[in-house]
């Protein structure tokens, strides 16, 4: 077969596919079938970044082919990954400053919980600092 | 090899990915149990992926290598509820989070509460025996913690997007190719006259035996001839997007597609290029043309003539909105 034929035969089976696929993924389910099992959050991840080996991709892949949800999932992540490559990883500013994190970290799961949860993070502080805060609270009292 | 002779073995590699983890974190509070429990738990699904072979020492040690070991740190102690394991993870990736979801996210209002709703998550409301369930857990280190935030942000919206809608289509969610493409028939028209009748006859077996060739030579692909079509043709992905995700040098999809070209596994280290998809691609609509014709040759017992006849048939027809009927339910 010429080169020109086959090219020929390419777009045609080009244009036969994308009709084939248009027509078979009408919507014909709901997702909102509980059921389904998807692959987990790790493996799909893991999957976009290219980071699984051949042996552990094999069934990853089968799953896609036949999961639309997950497909569309990965394909959006893959589109998330393009997007946001160029976004810095930001340095940690260490302030040194354990009351403070708490404070800011109990405000945060205040505000995600509904309830002031200083104590999760209370039982981290070490003796010192918990002197130290002491001493912070009576300075503020006064 | 029992269990513990397998993890025995990668005891020194996980204990030295440990002490530079430690030396990155001093503050985290992790334990070495903690740490080994979480790769070794991983190591054990690499171990099991594959009834058929399972993995070898040197696979294994491959793993470890690639194991994103300070991310995995800062999530085990984020997991146990470590100040300032959350205090660094705040700082670092905060901001990063509320991108994303700002991104994906049609409101002001929807991206703050995906942001919310993330680090809820993220610290775990369940309490199971006692314990409180963080996603954080879950996390294993293959890849970076970005990329497993940027995911765990996208389920959280389609969760979202689906507790205020009580049904989502997959036309805004997802499709389900291989349940529908197994139901899928063309339109039959009603006949009105015998001469008519007759044609619509041979129309109706033209149009069967295109549709059982198309899944016929859709089916005889490989998975990932098939998934780079369904990435490509269904979920619109560019050229340029599937490159950049075969990029990597290890990338399965990548490898999978150079062995078949002969170029071993990892060869080829330079970038793949957009016309190398399009290459790829091409291989696949010459397999599924060749199986296509080769179906209705053979199977239907159809002439060149008539094989033609069935291409411009479902040209036709396919074309026109809603040809298949009957999908499945």
């Amino acid at each position: 077969m010429g080169n020109k034929e086959q090219s020929m035969q390419d777009v045609e089976t080009q244009r036969l596919l994308e009709l084939y696929f248009a027509a078979v993924s009408e919507p014909s389910s709901r997702i909102a079938d509980e059921s389904t099992r998807h692959i987990d959050t790790d493996t799909l991840a893991a999957f976009v970044e290219s980071s699984l080996s051949l042996r552990e991709s094999e069934p990853v892949v089968a799953h896609l082919v036949d999961c639309g949800f997950c497909r569309k999932t990965s394909a959006e992540l893959i589109r998330l990954q393009n997007e946001f490559s160029a976004e810095p990883v930001r340095d940690v500013v260490r302030q040194g400053e354990s009351s403070k994190i708490s404070q800011v970290l109990s405000s945060l799961l205040e505000k995600l919980l509904g309830t002031s949860d200083a104590t999760v993070f209370a039982h981290e502080e070490t003796d010192e600092e918990k002197e130290k805060s002491k001493k912070e609270d009576s300075t503020e009292k006064k | 090899m029992s269990n513990d002779e397998y993890f025995a073995h990668f005891k020194s590699q996980i204990d030295a990915m440990f002490v530079r983890c430690k030396e990155n974190a001093p503050n985290f509070d992790v334990t070495f149990e903690a740490f080994a429990s979480s790769v070794n738990n991983t190591l054990q699904r690499f171990r099991d992926a594959s009834a058929e072979a399972p993995a070898t020492q040197a696979e294994s040690e491959a793993l470890l290598e690639k194991i994103h070991a300070d991310d995995l740190f800062l999530a085990i102690a984020c997991a146990s509820g470590n100040e300032r394991a959350w205090w660094d993870f705040d700082q670092q990736y905060r901001s990063y989070i509320e991108s994303i979801a700002k991104y994906l996210s049609k409101t002001e209002v929807d991206a703050s509460d995906v942001t919310e709703i993330v680090y809820t998550e993220l610290y775990g409301t369940r309490v199971v025996d006692g314990a409180r369930v963080s996603k954080f857990a879950t996390y294993s280190g293959r890849g970076s913690l970005r990329g497993w935030l940027r995911t765990v942000i996208w389920h959280s919206l389609v969760d979202l997007h689906r507790t205020s809608h009580d049904e989502v289509s997959l036309d805004e969610m997802t499709e389900n190719i291989g349940e529908g493409a197994a139901h899928a028939t063309f339109v039959v028209e009603a006949p009105g006259g015998e001469g008519e009748m007759m044609q619509q006859i041979e129309r109706n077996r033209y149009r069967q035996a295109t549709i059982t060739a198309l899944d016929s030579a859709f089916a005889s692909l490989e998975s990932h001839e098939k998934l780079l079509l369904l990435y490509y043709h269904v979920e619109r992905l560019t050229l340029n997007e599937i490159s950049r995700l075969v990029e990597p040098a290890d990338s399965p999809l990548r490898n999978w597609f150079q062995q078949r070209s002969g170029k071993r596994s990892g060869e080829d280290s330079t970038r793949t290029h957009e016309s190398t998809v399009m290459r790829w691609l091409n291989k696949c609509y010459a397999k599924i043309s060749q199986r296509f014709r080769a179906e209705l040759q053979t199977d239907s017992g159809l002439s060149s003539r008539e094989i033609e006849s069935c291409i411009e048939l479902a040209m036709e027809e396919l074309s026109e909105t809603s040809v298949f009927k009957n999908l499945s339910a």
